[in-house]
């Protein structure tokens, strides 16, 4: 039956077609639809403006990330990783600077080096800082807050006081021996004397129940085998070009919704930021933004921009919540985590970061109170 | 889970009829974006900052597309799917004419004047020393608001006149709005009214939204009520008259 359905309901050349038209018919709609009370074409409006700013930084950081991943062989990364856990986490900020990947690139990147002996503090500080710090980010975050560079400074600072904070957790109090999943640990097990296999390759590629993964993640994490690495250079660039695209096909969903919620927010709550979010009210906007950023699951390179689209409503504190706790922990790289990592390591991980966002910007707001 | 990797054989083998479709989408999706940008048409979304970052959008996704419809990107049964949702969807919305009213306030349109931070302290526009007077023109009202921010000290007791719309908002205290312009950052979704809080003689405020000109002394004074207001730069007026309405936002350079 469901075979049936899924054959009727498959989306073939001729939904192709109705589903355009009946999108086309949507937009040229939208004014009769705003006399129903509906804010239709002011969400149209901010979502085109919001798509064409954030979408060639997203394209950046996808070209990037995919050159990373493409181009340098993960022996490259384990061969100079220090394994000493204090040089490691240096090493690591370092590394966030340098290493222009997007948030859903560093979590097969934290695996790889886990595996490979990198001490688990270190691995982590990589995982929470470079998403925030890399160059790309960076950049994004100076063109969509031109007028307020202090953002990024912030960001920036924050983002690494956050990464080591969570870090040091970890080596005050150790986690688990075991943190991989039981069947990866077998699938390690398995390879560990024979054939080299591109650990990512398996990481992402085994689900609970030994399914195909179709969780929804970063192509990055997806097969680029050794092979293609050391191939000639017209299948490394097809090879790249197919890394590109498949990363592009599945990360834009999350920004196309994010980019939604940003416009809707924007629409229905105007231009002002409401009273009760000031002040007093700062903690409950710094969870509400934290929150959005978890389940919008925007990609760090173009975070930014739909940030500055709501910066009006929100206070600063808040706004830093959500640019640096979004690309540490959202719902795909817990996902993300969930398919390579156990239940108890991914709810202590995300857990601390949440908490070590929040009291850092409970902290922000109180200063700001104190120094206005 | 989509393989990236790609045998030789399959770089050797003919395109499909998915490929060409999603070629075709790739290149609509470019073309787009060509199309907002020659006729100017962006300019409305975002500020002419981004221009060169959208023609390097077109620009990758433009040779994504021509990747694909040479066979050279393995396409599945998924492909019509993500296509249409994120390719043809995104086309459309940049290719059909949107009412911008809703959102954009009418008069910013798609005119962007460049806020200059940089220009020479000697040949200020409108700037008359010697009588203690600023003629503001509409689209020097950026660079006003930029200089009288940065330097007040130095134009206090000016005589200021501008044409500008009128604002108002909860922390203006009794007789004060803003004589307001449109400044976009971003893009049209961060728009704000920014510009002069002006002090009312008579304590009557204009109509929200209409144009003024205004004339009168720039002083300190204190914006908002007595409890909660804050001391400010005020422009006192001395007359408040109807004035033409003017176009365009603003943006910094």
């Amino acid at each position: 039956m469901t075979d049936v359905m899924r054959t009727r309901f498959q989306f073939g050349f001729q939904t192709f077609l109705l589903a355009t038209v009946l999108a086309a018919g949507i937009i040229i709609a939208s004014p009769l639809i705003d006399t129903s009370g509906f804010p239709m074409t002011g969400i149209i409006t901010g979502v085109v403006g919001l798509l064409l700013q954030a979408l060639p930084f997203l394209l950046v950081g996808i070209l990037i990330s995919s050159a990373v991943e493409t181009f340098i062989t993960p022996a490259f990364i384990e061969r100079h990783f220090p394994k000493s856990t204090a040089a490691g986490m240096l090493v690591a900020l370092f590394a966030g600077f340098c290493i222009p990947v997007c948030d859903c690139a560093t979590v097969p990147v934290f695996s790889r080096l886990h595996r490979k002996g990198v001490p688990l503090p270190a691995a982590i500080v990589f995982l929470c800082a470079a998403p925030v710090i890399n160059p790309i980010v960076i950049w994004s975050t100076i063109f969509a807050f031109p007028d307020r560079p202090l953002i990024t400074v912030a960001r920036v600072s924050f983002g690494i006081i956050t990464a080591l904070i969570v870090g040091v957790t970890f080596v005050i109090r150790p986690a688990d021996r075991h943190l991989l999943r039981e069947d990866l640990r077998t699938i390690d097990h398995a390879h560990a004397g024979g054939t080299r296999h591109s650990g990512i390759q398996q990481e992402s590629a085994i689900a609970p129940g030994g399914d195909v993964d179709s969780s929804p993640q970063c192509a990055s994490c997806t097969t680029v085998p050794e092979t293609t690495r050391t191939a000639g250079w017209r299948t490394r660039l097809i090879s790249y070009l197919n890394h590109t695209r498949n990363d592009l096909y599945t990360i834009m969903p999350y920004m196309l919704v994010g980019i939604l919620v940003a416009s809707c927010v924007r629409a229905f709550a105007g231009s002002s930021a409401p009273s009760w979010l000031q002040g007093y009210g700062t903690p409950i906007a710094i969870v509400a933004m934290m929150g959005l950023a978890f389940l919008s699951s925007l990609c760090s390179s173009s975070d930014a921009v739909i940030a500055r689209s709501i910066s009006a409503l929100f206070p600063t504190p808040a706004l830093l919540g959500f640019l640096i706790f979004g690309p540490i922990m959202d719902l795909k790289n817990v996902l993300m985590l969930r398919s390579m990592f156990t239940r108890r390591f991914v709810w202590r991980l995300g857990i601390t970061v949440a908490i070590t966002c929040f009291m850092l910007m409970v902290a922000l707001a109180l200063f700001l109170e104190l120094i206005r | 889970m989509s393989a990236v990797a790609v045998s030789p054989s399959r770089v050797r083998s003919r395109p499909t009829l998915l490929n060409r479709m999603e070629g075709c989408c790739l290149l609509l999706l470019a073309a787009s974006m060509a199309i907002l940008i020659a006729t100017g048409r962006y300019l409305s979304f975002v500020t002419p900052r981004s221009l060169p970052y959208i023609m390097f959008a077109i620009v990758v996704l433009a040779v994504l597309g021509i990747a694909s419809w040479l066979g050279w990107i393995t396409a599945d049964k998924r492909t019509l799917r993500s296509c249409f949702a994120l390719l043809v969807v995104p086309a459309l919305l940049f290719l059909l004419p949107v009412s911008s009213s809703q959102s954009l306030n009418a008069f910013a349109g798609s005119r962007a004047i460049a806020i200059q931070t940089s220009q020479s302290s000697t040949k200020l526009p409108g700037l008359d020393a010697g009588n203690r007077r600023i003629t503001i023109s509409d689209d020097d009202f950026g660079f006003w608001y930029n200089q009288i921010d940065k330097h007040a000290e130095e134009y206090i007791g000016y005589t200021v006149v501008l044409s500008a719309q009128v604002s108002t908002n909860s922390a203006l205290g009794k007789g004060q709005f803003t004589a307001s312009r449109m400044l976009m950052t971003c893009c049209v979704l961060d728009m704000t009214a920014f510009g002069f809080t002006v002090d009312a003689s008579d304590g009557t405020i204009p109509k929200t939204d209409s144009w003024v000109q205004v004339t009168g002394t720039l002083e300190r004074g204190r914006i908002g009520s007595a409890s909660q207001g804050y001391e400010g730069l005020i422009l006192k007026a001395s007359s408040v008259g109807g004035a033409d309405s003017a176009t365009g936002y603003f943006y910094y350079a």
